[in-house]
């Protein structure tokens, strides 16, 4: 069974079919590059498993459950996380504050156990305060030292490490990865790269599409491309597959080199 | 061992200090005639801004937490220390009453104004149906004033549930407009209801009473004639006390956290798994009961209940005291609603232009110092759960198994 699947998935605004009839499938362990030009559809494809959209057709399936009906916060605590085009962090509040909102349901306490604060509530925080703070000294050391900085004050590509640790902290099956390195210079992305790699051999078994420009990036990092155009999904297969299908060539800049 | 004794006999010493400050400046401003308390808060605001600006009043904090057993017996002999202080004064001990319950009422607000970025033009409104229900019910019902407090908890705790959830699919100026329309059809109808009494309001509602220790006369207190407003001071501050301690560990709980992301962004909160239209509901129920509480404490201690006190204006001025106080502090809002009704009933004296002067300040404040004067504050774990998180065992098996990293 697959662990992320989507059956004719389609969106429509207005008159415009913003994602169409698209199939697709991923196993556990498989990080899926997602490309196509702009406005291809790709960011409201996640918006579609995050949630955030409900398909006007289609279904998507999480280990074979149908999660299409289900409201943002259900799907996140099923396991699929996000992170969005431009960081999008709570800018007041700290580095740690925000890591910790991944797993802000899971502290399962109501109101009356946090008044009285119960000691195995506290414990409970603190053993979640742990892990996010493994999970940034994981991807950068110094983040640790800066954990009550306000998110506003640290580098941006600190920020996207921010984000990725808010999701991981919530150990999702599936995590969805909007334009990482938009806005980093060369080196940064190299750097960001190392830690999408990390990610990947430290846990083995999750999941992951990304979406990105940088066809270096889309050579080293994925085991499988798919790729969009004007909504529909055009091709699907490795890198090698991909840069030689005319299809691609052609919905890229009219068929100059990618 | 006498290592450790100094250690903390020099942690002693900022609680104790700081203690000590907000005492004095409480009793001060209580005390002195208007033309002296005004120049006086004045200077409490300017030493707040100055001490904030250099740390001063972070590191107090981190005192203050650091030795909390001392500072929190210390705020306690102050607050038995303050109404024996000011028993000469029947008028400065009613204002420390309506500190106390405009500090209620601000922080009840605070949980969807402040920590949510929800702001409810209605706390009045609530604060006016809790004094109502336990009016209607005490008069009429003849139950005890102290059941009629918690009946008007619940009430209003319910009742904010009802209003937050029309609103839960507005934000920004809708929100607004329709909690400033709920707090204007409260005005309007309470006026009309001949049962309440309409525009003249309901008195001889009865006073709190311990067994046959009424609150509402004067007793003797270690020799000293205590006018029947210290016994509600007293109550006011236990009150008080109470309600911020459950503020303060809400906003650093996970809810303050949730209701906080909810504030700064809604698609985030929600995809992180986030309920916000929970959150959100629980936020409004909580801040309702805070002022239903308030409502109820206030019409018992004035034997009366009017709707000029619960009116729009009554709504501003308690959006004012968070806004001017802190965002998102439990603390600062308390000392906004303390200088606001400080300032406010000081000017009594000039009806005409109290709102002006009053709306000056406000503004000056703002344009000086749009995040409030006692900002909040980072959440610092650590600090507060006494505890320090190692990283240890753990970072050691990572490394051995992943690529180190290239930084
Ligand atoms: N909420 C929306 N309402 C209307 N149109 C939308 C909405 N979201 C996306 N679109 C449209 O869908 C198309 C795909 O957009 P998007 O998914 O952002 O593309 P990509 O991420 O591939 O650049 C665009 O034409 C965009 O204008
Ligand atoms: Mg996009």
């Amino acid at each position: 069974m697959a662990l992320l699947e989507t059956k004719g998935l389609s969106v429509a605004f207005g008159g415009l079919w913003a994602v169409n009839g698209v199939d697709f499938q991923m196993e556990a362990g498989d990080v899926v590059g997602l490309i196509g030009p702009n406005g291809s559809g790709k960011t409201t494809f996640l918006n579609l498993i995050s949630g955030l959209y409900r398909p006007t057709k289609g279904a998507i399936l999480l280990n074979g459950e149908d999660i299409s009906a289900l409201k943002p916060y259900e799907i996140f605590r099923k396991g699929i996380g996000r992170t969005y085009q431009s960081s999008r962090l709570c800018w007041d509040l700290s580095v740690i504050d925000n890591v910790l909102l991944g797993v802000n349901n899971k502290h399962e306490m109501g109101f009356w156990s946090n008044v009285f604060r119960a000691k195995k509530s506290d414990a409970e925080i603190f053993r979640h305060l742990e892990k996010a703070l493994e999970l940034l000294d994981y991807f950068n050391p110094k983040l640790v030292d800066k954990k009550y900085e306000l998110a506003q004050n640290i580098t941006h590509i600190d920020r996207r490490r921010v984000e990725l640790s808010r999701i991981l902290v919530s150990e999702p099956k599936v995590i969805l990865i909007d334009e990482l390195t938009a806005g980093l210079n060369q080196e940064e992305t190299l750097h960001i790269m190392d830690d999408i790699k990390k990610i990947k051999s430290w846990l083995p078994d999750i999941g992951m599409i990304i979406i990105e420009h940088d066809m270096n990036v889309m050579q080293s990092i994925p085991n499988k491309i798919v790729v969009f155009n004007a909504g529909e999904k055009i091709a699907e297969g490795s890198y090698s597959d991909i840069i030689q299908d005319e299809q691609v060539i052609s919905a890229y800049l009219g068929g100059a080199a990618i | 061992m006498s290592k450790e004794k100094t250690a903390e006999k020099r942690n002693s010493g900022v609680p104790l200090l700081t203690a000590a400050m907000i005492w004095l400046a409480v009793f001060f401003t209580l005390y002195l005639n208007y033309n002296l308390s005004l120049p006086f808060l004045a200077v409490i605001v300017i030493a707040i801004l100055t001490l904030e600006k250099k740390g001063v009043i972070e590191s107090a904090y981190t005192a203050c937490i650091k030795g909390r057993k001392i500072f929190l017996l210390a705020m306690l002999v102050g607050a038995i220390l303050l109404p024996l202080a000011l028993s000469a004064r029947p008028y400065a001990l009613h204002i420390g009453v309506l500190v106390c319950i405009y500090a209620i009422l601000a922080l009840g607000l605070n949980f969807q104004m402040g920590s949510a970025d929800m702001v409810n033009f209605a706390p009045a409104a609530f604060f006016g149906i809790g004094a109502y229900t336990t009016g209607i019910l005490t008069m009429n019902l003849g139950i005890s004033p102290w059941f009629g407090v918690i009946i008007a908890a619940v009430v209003t705790c319910i009742l904010g549930g009802l209003v937050g959830a029309p609103t839960l699919r507005t934000k920004g100026y809708y929100l607004s407009l329709v909690t400033m329309a709920l707090q204007l059809i409260f005005s309007l109808v309470i006026v009309n209801i001949k049962a309440v009494g309409g525009p003249n309001g309901m008195a001889g509602l009865p006073g709190f009473a311990i067994g046959s220790f009424s609150l509402h006369q004067a007793h003797d207190f270690f020799g000293i004639r205590l006018p029947y407003q210290a016994n509600y001071l007293y109550l006011a501050l236990l009150l008080l006390a109470v309600l911020l301690f459950v503020a303060y560990r809400v906003n650093l709980s996970s809810k303050g956290l949730a209701l906080n992301n909810i504030g700064q962004d809604e698609v985030v909160a929600r995809c992180l798994g986030i309920n916000i239209n929970k959150e959100k509901l629980f936020a409004f129920c909580i801040g309702g009961a805070f002022c239903g509480i308030a409502g109820a404490f206030y019409g018992h201690y004035m034997s009366f209940v009017g709707p000029d006190d619960y009116d729009f204006s009554k709504s501003l001025m308690i959006i004012c005291m968070v806004i001017l106080g802190g965002m998102d502090n439990p603390l600062g809002v308390t000392v906004g609603a303390f200088l606001l009704i400080g300032a406010n009933e000081k000017l009594r004296d000039f009806a005409d232009y109290q709102m002006l002067i009053y709306g000056l300040i406000l503004m000056t404040a703002l344009w000086l110092r749009p995040q409030g004067l006692i900002p909040k504050r980072v959440r610092n774990y650590e600090l507060l759960f006494h505890k320090k998180v190692v990283l240890g065992p753990n970072k050691e098996k990572k490394e051995a198994v992943l690529p180190a990293s290239e930084e």
